[in-house]
């Protein structure tokens, strides 16, 4: 391993990949900071253009996006009370009532240290726990991949929001729209309605972008002209000072940052469950270990690290299940995944053993993507009230122009183009209907893996369905799978008819 | 919403007959083509008779006020004017469909000031040109322009 990880390093130091892992972050930063636009939306746009790059770059890009986006979702949340992305939303809890005192600066510089000091100790928990995990991966047959895949199907399926039945219902429609294409037993064309194009299958891009980005502008447009017709005011922007933590206060906030990286690294490793989870726990710790609990939702340093440290610290973790069995975690590691899978790239169990030095240097140009955030954020905290005043008409029109170009760019098609408005409009549908487009995503990724190891396991007990209950590791997770299935859906009846007795 | 609930747990089993029965067996060759996709069906059938049989008073949706309707008619306005664009890509070509389109954009979306409407789509299509067309040397669709 130790070999590997030098040869690594060997491969980071070229002046392209670090460019794109500064770039990368400085626009996640930058987006991140924009009301309105997260980082999956920056991911996402960014990524047809890393068809273009040498792989370590493009998803050294990737991840700088992601990394920056994290930190810059927690500016709109203390600046103005809106979570750049969600899982910002318990930054605000305190970060506001911070920035209303006058000390936005502080509140951003307490999450920006939280944040970079949670990453970087979830990479290293990436690095040393990525190698053992793959050992075990090469070790299980079809039957157990198979099981583990519908576990963590199911996990992302329940906790992806209030409903599990539209969880549930989300993972089955990415599931069968992972079916269009070429069936890969018989070779022969399945699900296409006469259009060849789709023959290898849906394209990445323009179904990525079209369900979130283009139908997320166009929500966008909803909110910014519905707002403009009621003549509704932007709250206060409190522009941030120079105001830099005393060594006081970071002893002060550095349990909360080990707590809630430990919470936020746990988390991560479970597939489905995801930032925002991380830092609502890291951010309950944070309050019962407090010795003052009175002061959390007034502005306590406290509990904008517990976010921002328990919402950091899954991403490491998170890449895992990815490197090791080809399962994103969540679709941040999906649209990594997708970003390989351009590059000829599949992650699994064999990924680690065939290309151990180019994930070597993938994990440390995360340190590099940390170390960027933490400069890059230094730099632009004193900005960040300019950020927030870009004109919202003027972004929602470049999204629309940067989908077009987007969907264009994998394969110089028209067609994907039309794609991408297609997916465009059933995203709008699904997300009235209550849908979880991230989880349907993910479970699209999930698919094609899942129909080799059930046609693998199925192929070895001669179509016995049997196979996967009478080995013991599938046993184990197909029925912690069912359970927790049987258990949200009782829970789910049971709160029901509570509400209604009430 | 218990009623769309019901209505939409509905439509999801009925989605699922028609996948069974007609679609798979049409668009799939022999019993092992038709195992996964199948597998799936029952997958999505099992939350679709759960919201079908999930029980509660129904409540219509409440009407939209003017604003929303304002806004949902701009809306589809300008999801119109996103297909137009896209439509004209291959005639007029990437980058002067763009500046065209992000003008009416900014229209739509109520930017009245011309100055605004002309220079922003000019200034931010250029930096495309700049960094995608020569930085990437990314090809777009070319149409008027040699």
């Amino acid at each position: 391993m130790l070999e590997d990880i030098v040869l690594g390093l060997g491969m980071i130091f070229t002046p392209e990949n670090l460019f794109w892992a500064f770039f990368g972050v400085a626009c996640g930063i930058v987006v991140g900071a924009i009301p309105g636009l997260s980082d999956t939306m920056a991911i996402v746009l960014f990524l047809p253009f890393t068809y273009y790059l040498s792989p370590i770059a493009g998803i050294a890009l990737l991840m700088g996006l992601s990394k920056g986006g994290n930190f810059g979702g927690s500016i709109p949340a203390v600046l103005f009370n809106i979570p750049g992305t969600p899982q910002a939303m318990v930054t605000t809890f305190d970060g506001y009532p911070l920035a209303q005192k006058g000390l936005a600066g502080k509140a951003l510089n307490t999450a920006l240290l939280s944040s970079v000091i949670a990453d970087a100790c979830s990479d290293l928990i990436l690095i040393f726990l990525a190698a053992p995990v793959a050992a075990l991966a090469l070790r299980i047959g079809p039957p157990e991949y198979t099981a583990i895949i519908f576990f963590s199907v199911v996990i992302i399926a329940v906790m992806a929001g209030n409903d599990p039945c539209m969880g549930i219902l989300s993972v089955g429609l990415g599931l069968l729209l992972s079916t269009v294409g070429t069936d890969p037993h018989s070779g022969s064309p399945r699900f296409i309605f006469g259009f060849y194009e789709l023959a290898d299958g849906i394209s990445l891009m323009p179904m990525v972008i079209g369900l979130l980005a283009f139908s997320e502008a166009l929500r966008q447009a909803y909110g910014w002209l519905k707002r403009q017709a009621e003549g509704r005011e932007e709250p206060p922007v409190h522009i941030p000072g120079n105001q830099g933590l005393r060594w006081q206060e970071f002893k002060q906030i550095a349990p909360t940052i080990a707590r809630s990286t430990g919470i936020g690294a746990c988390i991560g490793i479970i597939p489905g469950i995801g930032t925002t989870v991380g830092s609502y726990l890291s951010y309950l710790a944070a309050k019962k270990c407090s010795k003052n609990p009175e002061r959390f939702g007034q502005g306590a340093l406290e509990g904008i690290a517990a976010s921002e440290a328990g919402n950091n610290a899954v991403n490491g973790p998170n890449l895992i299940p990815l490197v090791t069995l080809g399962i994103p975690g969540n679709l941040a590691a999906a649209l990594v995944l997708g970003a390989f899978m351009m590059k000829g790239l599949i992650p699994g169990p064999t990924f680690m053993q065939n290309h151990a030095q180019l994930l070597y240097a993938l994990f440390t140009l995360l340190f590099f993507s940390n170390l960027f955030t933490f400069i890059l954020g230094k730099f632009l905290v004193r900005y960040a009230g300019t950020l927030g005043s870009i004109p919202e008409t003027l972004l929602i029109s470049m999204v629309f122009v940067f989908c077009v170009i987007g969907a264009y760019a994998a394969n110089s098609s028209l067609f994907d183009v039309f794609l991408m408005f297609a997916f465009g409009l059933l995203g709008l549908a699904l997300t009235a209907l209550k849908f979880n487009l991230p989880t349907m995503l993910v479970a699209f990724f999930l698919g094609a893996l899942l129909e080799g190891k059930v046609r693998q396991s199925l192929a070895i007990s001669n179509g016995d369905f049997m196979i996967f209950f009478t080995r013991p590791v599938a046993l184990v997770f197909i029925s912690l799978a069912l359970a927790m299935m049987v258990y949200t859906f009782a829970k789910g009846f049971s709160r029901r008819r509570h509400t209604m007795s009430h | 919403m218990i009623r769309g609930k019901r209505l939409l747990g509905l439509g999801v089993l009925v989605f699922c007959l028609l996948l069974w029965f007609l679609i798979i067996p049409n668009q799939t060759e022999g019993k092992t083509g038709a195992e996964f996709p199948r597998l799936i069906v029952l997958f999505l059938a099992i939350p679709g008779a759960v919201l079908l049989l999930r029980s509660g008073a129904a409540t219509g949706a409440a009407p939209l006020k003017g604003e929303e309707l304002y806004a949902l008619r701009r809306t589809a306005l300008l999801l119109a004017l996103v297909c137009v664009y896209m439509l004209v890509i291959p005639k007029l070509g990437f980058y002067t469909s763009s500046i065209l389109g992000m003008a009416a954009f900014l229209y739509c979306l109520g930017v009245r000031t011309p100055l605004q409407i002309i220079l922003t789509p000019l200034i931010s299509v250029g930096l495309m040109y700049l960094g995608l067309g020569l930085g990437l040397s990314f090809r777009m669709p070319a149409g008027l322009l040699p």
